[in-house]
């Protein structure tokens, strides 16, 4: 279903709808199941198709069922084994997508590695015996899994946080609904949404075509601008679950918290798509961490940080597809994070002066090299193109990093605007009346202007 | 063993202040990693291996996961130091 269609605002009105006609706590759990399998089946085009998601779901219900009635050892092994046959299959999925166009079959993968960083979470409590089979109703688990409120591109909820919610959420009151901030999150996103992503996609285009400028200065800028398109759409549509969340009585996770005022690159995942980086924190490094400082390299803490951060980014770049591109993306995020980790312990006396001022001035600099870079790594990562004409586009060394420097002067422009208008304008002016009416003015001018569909996915990571 | 809350929030103040080689740090039940500069996504793996050791204990991922402030640490020490 797509998020800017008539048919999503239908829907969601009626599940909201039909959710708050009634108090019983069953029928709205219905309501909420029931709403979120016609999202999900929104997603095919036949029955036939949705075997990949079906294959997954089933999976993974079947696994947290069996091992929670095993014993300590053995559901320990059927755990973690199951967990391994879940990536496999979903490494093996992707695979297959990625070489679809040799086919005339089209998988449907949509939400698949949202379900796995679920299962994973899940199976991997289960193993440690945090959580016992009194918390794990099929139907409770099937909406965790499903949920329309995050299936199609997260965030990543934790279990034990979503069953808490669940029972609020099934006993809430619409008198007691935070209705101002359910207004300003939906216009917020629908600004995001109807009107800068669109904006951000175009500029992209006018950017890579425009013949006059220098091509590093042309890879810079689309460079830069996609990173705010995949920020916009992105957090267009977090502002929107979170806000349809909160009409269900549901406090769904934010996933991004000021990226423009990271203090370095490991900060800013601090503040990125942070469900998916908290999963990994908690999921994978931490354990990594504890095998290394326990067992391989117990007196030698940095280094084993800097393996750490390595391993981890390398597998979160990994992640974003089954390209080799993505995986060159997971080694340069690797790299950054490695490196930025080495840095921080480099002790020196005109490298504490620089700090002191980068702390100085809100760390301005620390956050513009961040977003600067990370906007050139994720030219890796744009839609539609292949590694060949991603690697022609690039060029050289010298073109890659006088792109860098343009990626790095915009982010520092984007984040003074940002630092300027966080302090002088008022919610009112965004989400107030008359704003309402000129943003979706403009929304609708521009979206009838635009002359032909444009390229990419509106909300970039539905994809996965 | 059943220590006092006081007490174990003292010997895991006095952890935290070791694994992030800052012996002034004041540290009390609201302490949170957000606000202390060193205590990053590494130290705070430091820090939980050095409770495990000194208190004799495991702590779970899931329990990890849950851990907001310096308070709901002691918690969860104290809940599990009882429990062994």
């Amino acid at each position: 279903m797509d998020f800017l269609s008539p048919a999503f605002a239908f829907f969601v009105l009626a599940t909201c709808a039909g959710f708050h006609l009634t108090t019983r706590v069953d029928i709205r759990f219905a309501v909420l199941l029931g709403s979120s399998i016609a999202f999900v089946a929104s997603f095919f085009p036949n029955l036939h198709s949705a075997w990949p998601l079906a294959l997954y779901v089933g999976l993974t219900l079947a696994s947290a069922q069996i091992a929670v009635r095993l014993t300590r050892l053995m559901r320990t092994v059927f755990c973690y084994g199951s967990v391994v046959i879940l990536l496999a299959l979903l490494v093996w999925l992707l695979i297959r997508k990625s070489h679809q166009h040799d086919t005339n079959a089209t998988l449907i993968t949509v939400g698949l590695s949202y379900i796995f960083f679920r299962a994973l979470q899940l199976l991997s409590d289960i193993a440690e015996g945090t959580l016992a089979s009194d918390d794990l109703s099929t139907p409770q688990l099937l909406l965790f899994l499903i949920s329309f409120l995050t299936f199609a591109a997260g965030p990543i909820q934790f279990y034990p946080s979503f069953v808490e919610q669940l029972k609020n959420a099934l006993r809430v009151r619409t008198a007691k609904l935070p209705w101002a901030n359910i207004r300003y999150r939906t216009i917020t996103g629908a600004i995001k949404l109807l009107l800068l992503t669109p904006l951000a996609l175009l500029w992209m285009q006018t950017a890579l075509a425009h013949g006059n400028w220098l091509p590093f200065v042309r890879l810079g800028i689309a460079a830069s601008v996609f990173l705010f398109y995949v920020y916009v759409s992105f957090s267009g549509y977090m502002d929107w679950m979170v806000a349809f969340g909160m009409v269900l009585g549901f406090a769904i996770p934010e996933n991004f918290r000021q990226p423009y005022r990271a203090q370095n690159f490991l900060d800013l995942w601090n503040r990125w798509h942070i469900t998916l980086s908290y999963t990994f924190r908690i999921y994978v490094f931490n354990p990594l961490l504890r095998v290394l400082l326990t067992y391989i390299m117990p007196d030698k803490r940095v280094l084993a940080g800097v393996v750490g951060y390595f391993i981890v980014f390398f597998l979160l770049g990994a992640w974003h597809g089954a390209e080799l591109r993505f995986t060159y993306f997971g080694l340069i995020l690797g790299a950054f994070a490695a490196i930025t980790k080495f840095t921080q312990t480099l002790k020196g006396k005109s490298l504490a002066k620089l700090r002191a001022m980068d702390a100085r001035n809100g760390h301005v600099m620390g956050a513009s090299l961040s977003l600067g870079l990370f906007a050139m790594a994720c030219v890796l990562t744009w839609p539609g193109w292949q590694l060949n004409d991603l690697l022609g586009l690039l060029h050289s060394g010298p073109r890659i990093a006088a792109a860098s420097f343009v990626c790095i002067a915009c982010a520092l422009g984007i984040i003074l605007f940002c630092r300027m208008a966080e302090r002088i304008v008022r919610p009112g002016w965004v989400t107030g009346p008359a704003a309402t009416a000129c943003w979706l003015l403009l929304a609708l001018i521009l979206n009838t202007f635009l002359s032909e569909p444009l390229p990419g996915m509106l909300v970039y990571y539905q994809r996965f | 063993m059943n220590a006092p809350r006081d007490a174990v929030l003292s010997r895991i103040a006095a952890i935290i202040r070791g694994e992030l080689g800052d012996a002034d740090l004041s540290i009390d039940d609201a302490t949170t990693a957000e606000r202390v500069p060193a205590w990053d996504s590494l130290a705070h793996i430091g820090i939980i291996l050095a409770v495990e050791k000194n208190f004799g204990i495991r702590l779970r991922a899931a329990e990890v996961a849950s851990l907001d402030r310096v308070g709901t640490l002691v918690d969860l020490v104290m809940a599990k130091s009882q429990a062994a």
